[in-house]
């Protein structure tokens, strides 16, 4: 049977083990913690191991920051996964194919990246199809469209209610077709940059009167480039134009111009 | 005071104008533009339109394995 001066022993050099392990896993065990606080740092211990995982997936998976392709990137993240999409470095796409498709974990983009501390910047991005395909986006922060000479089904069947910015080319030479930006839940958007192609807005019969006047401050004046181009809008967006002398202005100017407005 | 005077079509109950490319029940004509350029459809016409264009965007995600190529998707 053992003393109580060797089972005494035994403690100590047992807790040197325990505290010589914690310390080798990146947590820091000072002589005067009390081996009352080692508990606390075994749970510290398996916490960091998770935070460094995460930290070495998100390495991997953007190449240090170098990862240029997101095609379907963030597609199918559920709800429930909402607390691990925490990339780790700016995120700027040359492809976003479907980059959040059917996502359900995010619903504003701008305070996303807030929360992840990050920039996400589309300025170099040349295809943006179906980029928030079923996705539960609400909130798309500045999409910088520059680098795309085609803008083609961008919001697809998404449920978009705010676009704080599109930056469109400044030679209006970007083309659009139906599903660029015209879905049932867009209320606002604003744009930089010049329409100088046909361009649709028919479902978006919640927009704004300041969202309208933005689209038609954004047609080209210029009537080499404006005429034989179309504008649809919703019918709904008649009377919203009509009542607003902004709105009007910019309409009759846009007509002046060459743009044909359709109402559908 | 300001004032301008621009074509104005409306298509007839049931109908929709048409240009070969857009459509619209209420067309404002642009400057240049000219009514012999749009034709009344039916909207049974439109409808197939708006069909074809959804049909350019793909169903539900698909299951990782089945997912398309990129070149299986339109435009």
């Amino acid at each position: 049977m053992a003393t109580i001066l060797e089972n005494a022993d035994k403690a100590i050099s047992d807790f040197n083990l325990i505290k010589s392990a914690i310390a080798e896993k990146g947590v820091d065990v000072t002589d005067t913690d009390g081996t009352d606080s080692y508990g606390g740092k075994v749970r510290q211990v398996y916490d960091k191991g998770k935070a460094d995982m995460l930290s070495e997936f998100w390495d991997k998976w953007q190449d240090y920051g170098n990862r240029t392709n997101y095609n379907r990137g963030f597609a199918g993240w559920t709800a429930d996964m909402a607390d691990l999409l925490k990339p780790k470095y700016d995120i700027r796409p040359t492809r976003a194919y479907m980059m959040f498709g059917a996502n359900k974990a995010l619903t504003d983009l701008p305070k996303w990246c807030a929360e992840c501390g990050i920039e996400l910047d589309f300025s170099k991005c040349n295809d943006f199809i179906i980029m928030l395909h079923q996705s539960t986006v609400t909130h798309l922060g500045i999409v910088n469209t520059t680098g795309a000479n085609e803008v083609y089904n961008m919001l697809g069947s998404s449920v978009v209610k705010t676009i704080d910015k599109i930056i469109l080319k400044t030679d209006g030479s970007q083309w659009f077709n139906t599903y660029t930006f015209s879905v049932s839940t867009l209320e606002n958007i604003t744009f930089e940059g010049v329409i100088g192609r046909n361009i649709w807005f028919s479902d978006c019969t919640k927009l704004t009167t300041a969202s309208l006047l933005q689209i038609l401050t954004a047609l080209s004046k210029d009537s080499a480039l404006a005429t034989g181009k179309t504008i649809t809008l919703a019918t709904a967006h008649k009377a919203k134009i009509e009542a607003d002398a902004a709105c009007t202005a910019q309409l009759n100017a846009a007509i002046s111009a060459g743009w044909t407005v359709a109402y559908a | 005071m300001t004032q301008q005077t621009y074509i104005m079509l409306t298509a007839d109950e049931g109908k929709i104008l048409t240009n070969g490319e857009t459509y619209g029940r209420v067309v404002a004509l642009g400057s240049g533009d000219v009514p012999d350029n749009w034709r009344e459809v039916d909207e049974a016409e439109y409808d197939a339109y708006l069909a074809a264009e959804a049909a350019k965007v793909p169903e539900p995600m698909p299951e990782p394995e089945q997912v398309p190529a990129e070149s299986d998707v339109g435009e």
